[in-house]
């Protein structure tokens, strides 16, 4: 898209203006609080419906609605129209939108499916740059220079889409872990069950087999729910399920008493104790809690480190390799902490098992004493486990809170037990063996089985979650992994690709100085590294060893890259809001260059306060007298002053008309000064040096046409040396030509000396002025290519001068004679 | 009349085709979850936990509609 004609009425400091661009480049030039701004700003209103200056940090109080228009205008009467040329289309389209309603933008709705991908570009901002943009691309830390680059990109997205990822892989491991925990409860009850210590399935296909034996039913030799009671006649004697069987409840009664027997209390307490001793050894340095938190970030950290050695967290610059050894050391240390932390987690998955194996019979308990109504019993029961699941909670995750105050070594070691414990337990046997008569082998056999049936269930139930969440675990993490490389390796390919074409615009900018310099653009996890080469030694950050003029240059290069590499020509127009200002005198002409060759298709509005620049700007060709627009004057009433006609000979012509020619007199010798000034830098031209710096048109003029002379001295021996008749022709009858020219300047020989006489023009009258007015506009245009428009200036080779060209490559004298050798 | 869209080749669609490309590839996925998270691409859904979650949830169940 390409802007052919752009009204602003009441936005921002301006309050009316029109401007045909016809898709061309426009400088807008003027002092500082001209109102040049408010263009860009209107530009900007008009794509995406807001005003960026408006908006971000600082901006607390500033409001479209208040701030946009301009002072003393209505919303309803401000407003931004514009003519464009969008791609593929030959008719033009009309936009417009409105302070009142700024999120509406009024156009055909047919093209509405067309200017869609262009407002998303919009929105993204790749069409602007100013200079704040283009220091935070330098100097902003990795982090922040990412998430800027990023949301050019457009790529917030993918750090949330990762996110999520992350989020769900580690849902994913929170659920494997409690599948396994929910085995190991399982396996518990069957260990309790089948009177077993450690579970093993031949200890209890054993138990079976022992019960089948006794039921008359052949042995089994596979475990499963379904094959416990397979093939078993129920003997007359057995009445299938009964409530309560006290011969294999004994068996929980039991299992609790070994719980509470002195092997099993110091067990637990060495268990406990050292889980004390390596929780009170570590909480007691806070450093080392600090590096367990950090391990993880220290282990990233690690494979992030810049090449250039700058921390991927802080942005903070360190020596080569100093980070890293600094790093490598605390990860050491957190390694060792590591290594406790596993210890600990060791120990308390070996107590919560001592727990899951009481629970077991401590719930199949409290149920049959619900069962034979010995509801006191029952709830002892039950309150003892609700204390113990509360500490297989927290020794689930012992470093955020164990040991709770509540659980003290003594109570720890007898799990939590009642202290009547003993005398509740033997109540509680004795009142289930007065009410309950004691079983015959067969029917405590077939209870056995029907309860181990029960645990093999539980076991299996949690078996199959288990595969299940096995299967959901890898899925999860297959999502993240592929995501990640998928990111990583776009990233790696967009990032080499900027960095090229980065480095390729900053090389063509800064010339011979800097014909090795290279960039690396990298996305190291969240951060994005930058660094570049410095004059052949070593990559580095850009803002650490080079000037701030050559900051701004790769500012403003990288956003040329990455706006290139992301528009796609989708908008073909860019507006540098006052950053050419950052361009050193000495790199102006390259940057022109820049802008008119590498991106000829592209339509720039660029702002400068500097007049030279602006004028810079058109004498390469880069802008036209019909679209370079001076601003002046601005005032609150009016906004700024327009000068549409900023061609030096209309606005002489202008003073000319209204008899003023005293201002036509001054307005040809500063703007012949400053024309000269950029002849003599174009042709490389001997200038009388002043210490003060104070030249004028009496250093300038000489010089410029002695320059012109000689050029064109060398331009027709070359031409002769290679037996260019015809070219020898033309340049002999340019010689004529200018000489001709010239002389008409000097006509009035008392304007030889310039600090007298140039001022003295103010003192003609027009008809004398007229002649020289005509006489000099003729020789401004013999440094000027009629086709382009631009200066023309010297083409090397190296150190040797190859041609005179101008911007289009109409002209091109060849300088270099034909070797006789 | 050349018609303009959002760039395919930006840098967000790519990630997102060379994401779906290894999932294809991968193989053990299993077609229904690389379509469903394409369907989560194009709703902008897939940044949102809940929705991968239910769709992992549904892959096990065998319950997740064909798109």
């Amino acid at each position: 898209m390409k802007i052919i004609e752009l009204q602003i009425r009441n936005i921002r400091g301006i309050r009316s203006l029109d401007m045909t661009p016809s898709g061309q480049n426009i400088v807008i030039w003027g002092p500082n609080g001209a109102g040049k701004s408010a263009v860009v700003d209107a530009i900007d209103f008009l794509l995406t419906g807001r005003i960026a200056r408006l908006t971000g940090p600082g901006t607390r109080g500033i409001t479209l609605r208040r701030h946009g228009p301009h002072i003393d205008a209505d919303p309803q009467d401000a407003e931004v129209r514009a003519l464009v040329q969008l791609p593929g289309l030959a008719e033009m389209i009309e936009l417009k939108r409105h302070m009142a309603n700024p999120g509406v933008l009024i156009h055909d709705p047919e093209v509405a499916a067309r200017l869609q991908p262009i407002l998303l570009v919009a929105n993204r901002r790749l069409h602007m740059l100013s200079r704040k943009e283009i220091l935070s691309f330098i100097t902003s830390e990795s982090a922040s220079r990412a998430e800027q680059i990023q949301e050019l990109l457009d790529l917030s997205e993918v750090e949330e889409v990762r996110r999520a990822l992350v989020s769900v892989a580690n849902e994913s491991d929170q659920t494997l872990e409690a599948n396994q925990r929910s085995i190991e409860r399982a396996r518990a009850s069957i260990n309790v069950t089948a009177q077993t210590d450690v579970f093993s399935d031949e200890a209890v296909v054993a138990f079976v087999n022992h019960g089948r034996k006794v039921l008359g039913a052949e042995p089994i030799s596979r475990l499963g729910s379904d094959q416990l009671k397979q093939d078993i006649s129920l003997p007359r004697s057995v009445t299938g399920e009964q409530s309560i069987n006290v011969s294999v409840l004994e068996r929980d009664f039991q299992n609790l008493g070994t719980t509470f027997g002195t092997k099993s209390q110091q067990a637990i307490m060495a268990l406990d104790s050292q889980l004390r001793a390596l929780l009170s050894s570590i909480r007691s340095d806070p450093r080392r809690i600090r590096l367990l938190q950090k391990r993880e970030l220290l282990r990233l950290g690690l494979s992030l480190i810049e090449e250039t050695g700058e921390c991927p967290l802080c942005g903070k610059d360190w020596p080569i390799g100093e980070l890293k050894s600094h790093l490598e050391t605390h990860l050491e240390e957190a390694n060792a902490a590591r290594e406790e932390q596993g210890r600990i987690a060791q120990l308390s998955g070996l107590m919560v098992k001592y727990i899951d194996n009481a629970l077991a019979s401590l719930d199949k308990l409290s149920a049959s004493l619900k069962v034979a109504s010995l509801p006191e019993s029952a709830q002892i029961l039950r309150n003892w486990a609700a204390s113990l699941r509360s500490l297989s909670e927290i020794l689930s995750d012992p470093m955020a809170t164990y040991p709770a105050s509540e659980f003290v070594e003594d109570q720890v070691k007898r799990l939590l037990a009642p202290e009547d414990a003993d005398q509740v337990l033997n109540r509680a046997m004795t009142d289930l063996i007065a009410r309950y008569p004691e079983a015959s082998p067969e029917q405590t056999a077939w209870d056995s089985l029907t309860r181990l049936e029960e645990n093999f269930k539980a076991l299996e139930s949690a078996q199959a979650s288990y595969e299940g969440a096995v299967e959901r675990h890898r899925r999860a993490h297959a999502l993240h992994d592929h995501f990640v490389a998928a990111r990583d390796e776009v990233l790696w390919n967009l990032y080499r690709e900027i960095s090229l074409r980065f480095s390729e615009l900053y090389r063509h900018l800064h010339g011979p100085d800097e014909n090795y310099f290279e960039a690396r653009i990298a996305a190291e996890g969240p951060g994005l590294s930058f660094g570049v080469d410095f004059y052949g030694r070593g990559i580095h950050p850009p803002h650490a060893l080079h000037s701030e003029g050559h900051q701004d240059s790769m500012g403003i290069c990288l956003y040329m890259a990455l706006a290139e590499r992301l528009t796609k020509g989708i908008i073909s127009f860019k507006v540098l809001d006052d950053v050419v200002m950052s361009v050193d005198s000495s790199h102006r002409r390259k940057f022109c260059t820049l802008l008119s060759e590498f991106f000829p298709n592209t339509q720039f509005i660029i702002t400068t306060h500097d007049r030279t620049w602006a004028n810079q700007l058109r004498t390469e060709g880069l802008v036209s007298k019909d679209t370079i627009i001076e601003f002046y004057n601005w005032d609150i009433e009016t906004g700024p002053y327009v000068n549409l006609d900023t061609d030096l000979w209309q606005r002489v012509d202008t003073h000319l008309r209204s008899g003023d020619i005293s201002g036509a007199a001054a307005l040809m010798r500063t703007g012949s000064e400053s024309f000269f000034a950029f002849v003599c830098d174009s042709f490389e031209s001997q200038v009388r040096f002043r210490l003060d710096g104070r030249n004028d048109l009496g250093d300038f003029l000489p010089s410029a046409v002695g320059a012109y002379n000689s050029r064109l001295r060398s331009a027709k021996k070359a031409a002769q040396s290679w037996s260019q008749q015809e070219a020898f022709d033309q340049l002999n009858e340019l010689a004529s030509t200018a000489s001709q020219i010239y002389q008409r300047t000097l006509a009035e020989q008392w304007t030889v000396n310039a600090a007298i006489h140039f001022n003295n023009w103010a003192n003609l009258g027009k008809e004398d002025f007229i002649p020289i007015r005509e006489a000099f506009q003729d020789l401004h245009a013999l440094f000027v290519c009629q086709n382009c428009g631009a200066v023309l200036h010297l083409a090397k080779q190296g150190p040797q001068l190859d041609a005179l060209r101008c911007g289009c490559g109409q002209i091109n004298w060849n300088l270099v004679e034909k070797s006789t050798s | 009349m050349e018609q303009i869209s959002e760039p395919d080749d930006s840098p967000l669609a790519k990630i997102f085709q060379r994401y779906l490309d290894r999932l294809n590839a991968d193989g053990t996925i299993g077609l229904e979850l690389v379509q469903h998270v394409a369907e989560l691409m194009r709703s902008e859904k897939l940044t949102d936990p809940s929705e991968i979650q239910k769709a992992l949830g549904q892959l096990e169940r065998g319950t997740i509609e064909d798109h």
